[in-house]
């Protein structure tokens, strides 16, 4: 059960091998592995959006989409057709070529970062000596495409969304990546395969994943609370604060373009929760060994799917940052605080076993958490306040 | 081909206009912006994404409210002050008939008084709750607290469709009363409405009052000094806000809001938190005045045997009637000259006035806060454009 | 020349051509971005993963937003009205053939070309660049680390300047004169109406 699609594609590519000539062998063993990716990660999409609408629903007192399908849930298919057969706008100023290539240069680099991402054992399209670094640069591209799409555009609200966007992916890249950069030094290799199996045994009750480590816990949530930001999401969704810039980037995007724009974000959102998976969640391993019979594949996803709920918990609680808080937290929080938990991954490694390493690295994480917390309310006015009444 | 297709494109201009050593970006915020509460619209020069200069644009929703008002009866206008600021209809219609009252020195019985001062709370209750509400989504909350505002006006629109027969137009009021007496069981319903009310604004500001977020967006933004709110005319929270002790219910003691016990909760900083706060203290205010008003409704009329539906005619005269509405002073002014139309009719709208200090509150702050400072004023388009 | 190789060096030649020729300057950004991609590709080609991937995330992600950046915030980014060709090319094009002239010397004498190229290429994967870094570089590296920290804590102080906001809002009010129509608040409205 485990290597069922594993096996599924030997056995392909076994009876293609008798029709097809040798040399095209790894090409149609990579497009199957292509259009596995873009046939699961697209389902995801269309499953979390119905998902998004309904549990926002539940969370604000209301029943969500509940008309197409059963309980609604072919209204993914329905909005899909919808897109398509939308007239596509384009804005008579706008720069048509950018104005195009833009959500093509968005979706691609989305769909790329998945070739890294082991999604089950021995599942992985391409097993990169620096997978994560290839996550990350190809990540970096989309901030390209965001800026095309608002330039591009004509339009002030798309440029001043655009700027945001970029200048809020590259400060939440940085503790993005420096986040990571703790699980490589422990783990000692940039293979999102080989950290997955540095977290495949157990230690007693526990999985031996990172998470469960004061630097690990610290990490995955910084990690995060950078993925969230570097996928728009609420409570950073600044770059389309609908209710400043109207959509952001986006502003002037219709039809199925629009739709692309969307696909692209919720599959960064997917991939960026599934690294942290695979970084700190301990990837496709079952919790316990007990229910290792459950297939690795089924795992991954189950991970993913708790996350994509936390996301839209998130979504549905918080307000928005302005823009400046966003920087201030960036910079003054977010980034002392990974390169203070790479300290404390160091402590963890060199202070030994035992309790004394769980001291020792939990006390830097706490210790920076709550100074660098103070310091980040400190001298603002930020507080409580009582009222006084007239007679 | 229309004209507007002949039109050469528009060159773009990033930066179209320099200022100082600095260059600015021109931005018209409306009429078709998602938050501009309407068809409203913000002229707003920035530099980078703090605001320079910001102009209010208006009356893209002008329906000539006062010259229709005065080629028609005077009963006649009375549904159409429904429609000024169409979320408190029933404080609308007690404006213009305490106006027409004084005008024509009509008496009010005590019961109509009663459930004057009642429906009045209850429209500040829903008024309040859902200003909150959009004013959380002008913070990008997703709706969340918005949805919640809704479903306790839900109760309190069902009370006014009882009572009324409509849910935001009542049109209730008439000139030495009300137009008719409180159905079977409405005050038990209103009760156990207003018996909830308290969780529900606990519950409210459990879910906001010391969110992180919301404190650090809105304390400090938008600040408003009682000295100019006062030049400037500004009334209601935010006036209160700013620190100044000014309730028509306690100024004027119109209707028979003597007879209440309830206090005035004042500011002390003028910003936004500040008026998000006073409202929600208000909404306790209110509260504690329907309990104490639901007990004692008298039997009796409900409307002055004197005054008279058909063939109207005031006698020759002004009058000026004020009422503290949810949203500040609202007032009507009117010019009898003994006609069955006024000679003069003359509204005050609180949003208006209150627009005027807009641009004082959002200069110096990020477009962002143009934003939520919009929403802490609290305009309805429908009474500022008239 | 395999057949990859020489789609990307087609690619990244043209890219780099059209970043030269083309008027608008965020076309030429852009264009310059896939330059830098061919690049990239170039050094992935030649089994040089680290290389090649550091040169997407630091090129791509980094060098080519702070190049469209400085487009942006310095001159709006509209095309130029005249051709870019000029008769300042001559001398560009001829600097150009110097140091082209130069390099091909410098390769052509280089020792490199006079060793063995039978023997299997060196395979460099990241722990060993790692590793080298750490141990052989560490000097060379903290002294870099300092001295991009340095320009950080500088760009920092540069952009520290919190009066300028107010001040340019007392400046722009003195400057600004009350519009008679309030179609555009900065200048006089044109005669179409509506902002310019």
């Amino acid at each position: 059960m485990d290597q069922i699609f594993v096996a599924l594609k030997h056995w392909l590519l076994g009876q293609l091998a008798t029709i097809l000539p040798a040399w095209l062998l790894p090409v149609v063993s990579a497009l199957m592995s292509i259009a596995a990716i873009i046939g699961v990660f697209a389902t995801l999409f269309a499953i979390m959006t119905i998902l998004e609408r309904k549990g926002l629903g539940r969370i604000q007192n209301r029943y969500g989409p509940n008309r197409v399908g059963p309980f609604g849930f072919l209204q993914p298919a329905a909005d899909g057709i919808k897109a398509i057969i939308k007239e596509d706008v384009v804005p008579r100023a706008a720069d048509k070529v950018v104005h195009f290539l833009a959500p093509v240069v968005l979706v691609i680099p989305a769909l790329l970062v998945y070739s890294v991402l082991p999604i089950g054992r021995n599942m992985v399209a391409i097993d990169l000596d620096a997978g994560l670094l290839f996550f990350f640069a190809v990540g970096a591209a989309s901030e390209l495409a965001v800026f095309m799409a608002g330039w591009s555009s004509r339009n002030k609200y798309a440029l001043l969304g655009a700027m945001r966007a970029v200048a809020q992916m590259v400060s939440y890249e940085i503790p993005l990546i420096l986040s990571t950069i703790s699980v490589v030094m422990i783990t000692g290799t940039l293979s999102p395969v080989k950290i997955v199996e540095a977290q495949s045994t157990h230690a007693g009750l526990l999985p031996d994943w990172f998470v469960f480590t004061p630097w690990g816990f610290a990490g995955f949530i910084l990690f995060m609370i950078s993925a969230n930001a570097e996928a728009n999401r609420s409570p950073f969704d600044l770059p389309e604060g609908e209710s400043e810039l109207v959509a952001g980037y986006f502003t002037e995007y219709s039809g199925f373009k629009f739709a692309l724009f969307f696909l692209a974000e919720y599959l960064g959102l997917f991939a960026v929760s599934g690294l942290g998976i695979t970084l700190f969640l301990g990837g496709w391993n079952s919790p316990f060994a007990a229910l290792d019979f459950v297939p690795s594949w089924a795992w991954f996803f189950a991970k993913l799917l708790g996350l994509i709920v936390l996301f839209i918990w998130t979504r549905g609680t918080l307000p928005r940052l302005r823009v400046d808080q966003l920087m201030n937290f960036a910079w003054k929080f977010m980034i002392p605080m990974v390169l203070i938990n790479l300290v404390a991954a160091a402590a963890w490694h060199y202070v030994g076993g035992g309790f004394a390493r769980w001291f020792v690295s939990g006390a830097i994480v706490l210790g920076s958490y709550l100074l660098l917390g103070r310091g980040l309310f400190h001298g603002k006015g930020i507080t409580k306040r009582t009222y006084r009444y007239a007679e | 081909m229309s004209a507007i297709a002949e039109m050469p494109p528009k060159k773009f201009e990033l930066l179209p206009k320099e200022s100082g050593d600095g260059e600015l970006l021109e931005v018209a915020m409306g009429p078709h912006h998602p938050s501009t509460h309407g068809v409203f619209r913000m002229d707003v020069a920035l530099d980078g994404e703090h605001v320079v200069k910001l102009k209010p644009v208006f009356g893209y929703l002008h329906r000539n409210h006062e010259k229709i008002a005065e080629g028609t009866t005077y009963l006649s206008s009375m549904p159409y002050t429904d429609r000024l600021d169409y979320f408190c209809s029933l404080t609308n219609n007690w404006a213009y008939a305490l106006a027409v009252e004084k005008l024509a020195g009509l008496q009010v019985p005590e019961r109509a008084e009663f459930i004057r001062a009642v429906t009045a709370e209850l429209t500040r209750l829903q008024n309040h709750a859902c200003l909150i509400g959009f004013l959380t989504q002008d913070m990008g909350a997703s709706g969340t607290p918005l949805m919640y505002a809704f479903r306790e006006r839900e109760k309190i629109l069902d009370l006014f469709e009882s009572l009324t027969g409509a849910r935001m137009m009542c049109n209730y009021m008439r000139f030495g009363g009300c137009r008719c007496d409180l159905p079977d069981g409405w005050l038990a319903q209103a009760q156990k409405v207003v018996d909830e009310t308290p969780k529900f604004i606990d519950e409210f500001e459990r879910l906001l009052a010391e969110n992180e977020i919301l404190m650090a967006r809105t304390q400090g933004v938008g600040k408003l000094s009682g000295e100019l709110a006062i030049n400037a005319g500004v009334t209601g929270p935010i006036l209160r806000a700013a620190g100044v002790n000014y309730d028509l219910r306690k100024v004027d003691k119109y209707g028979i809001y003597e007879r209440f016990e309830f206090k005035v909760p004042l500011g002390d900083h003028g910003d936004t938190y500040d008026r998000y706060m006073i409202r929600v203290l208000e909404m306790r205010e209110s509260v504690k005045i329907l309990q104490q008003a639901l007990k004692s409704i008298p039997d009796g009329p409900i409307i002055d045997p004197k005054a008279k539906l058909r063939g109207f005619r005031p006698k020759v005269g002004e009058a000026y009637g004020r009422i503290e509405a949810p949203k500040g002073e609202l007032g009507f002014y009117l010019i009898s000259d003994g006609g069955p139309n006024p000679y003069r009719y003359r509204v005050r709208p609180p949003s208006f006035i209150n627009l005027t200090v807009l641009e004082d509150m959002c200069v110096g702050q990020m477009i962002a806060d143009v934003v939520i400072i919009l929403g802490s004023v609290d305009i309805v388009l429908g009474e500022v454009d008239r | 020349m395999t057949p990859p190789f020489a789609v990307i060096a087609v690619l990244t030649i043209a890219a780099a051509v059209a970043a030269m020729t083309l008027r608008n300057l965020v076309h030429s950004a852009l264009a310059i971005a896939v330059a830098f991609i061919g690049l990239a590709a170039t050094y992935l080609q030649l089994n040089a993963q680290f290389v090649g991937l550091t040169q997407i995330l630091v090129y791509v992600g980094a060098v080519a937003i702070l190049i469209v950046f400085a487009i942006l915030l310095t001159r709006g980014g509209e095309a130029p009205e005249k051709s870019v060709f000029s008769l300042s090319w001559i001398w560009g094009v001829l600097v150009t053939l110097a140091v082209f002239a130069t390099l091909v010397w410098a390769i052509k004498h280089s020792f490199v070309v006079e060793r063995e190229t039978s023997v299997t290429a060196p395979e460099a994967n990241v722990q060993q660049i790692g590793q080298a870094l750490m141990t052989r570089f560490v000097l060379p590296l903290e002294v870099i680390g300092l001295l991009l920290t340095a320009a950080l804590v500088g760009a920092v102080i540069i952009a520290m300047k919190e009066e300028s906001v107010k001040a340019k809002i007392e400046d722009g009010r003195s400057k600004m004169d009350e519009p008679a129509n309030p179609s555009s608040i900065l200048h006089p409205p044109s005669s179409r109406g509506g902002q310019r």
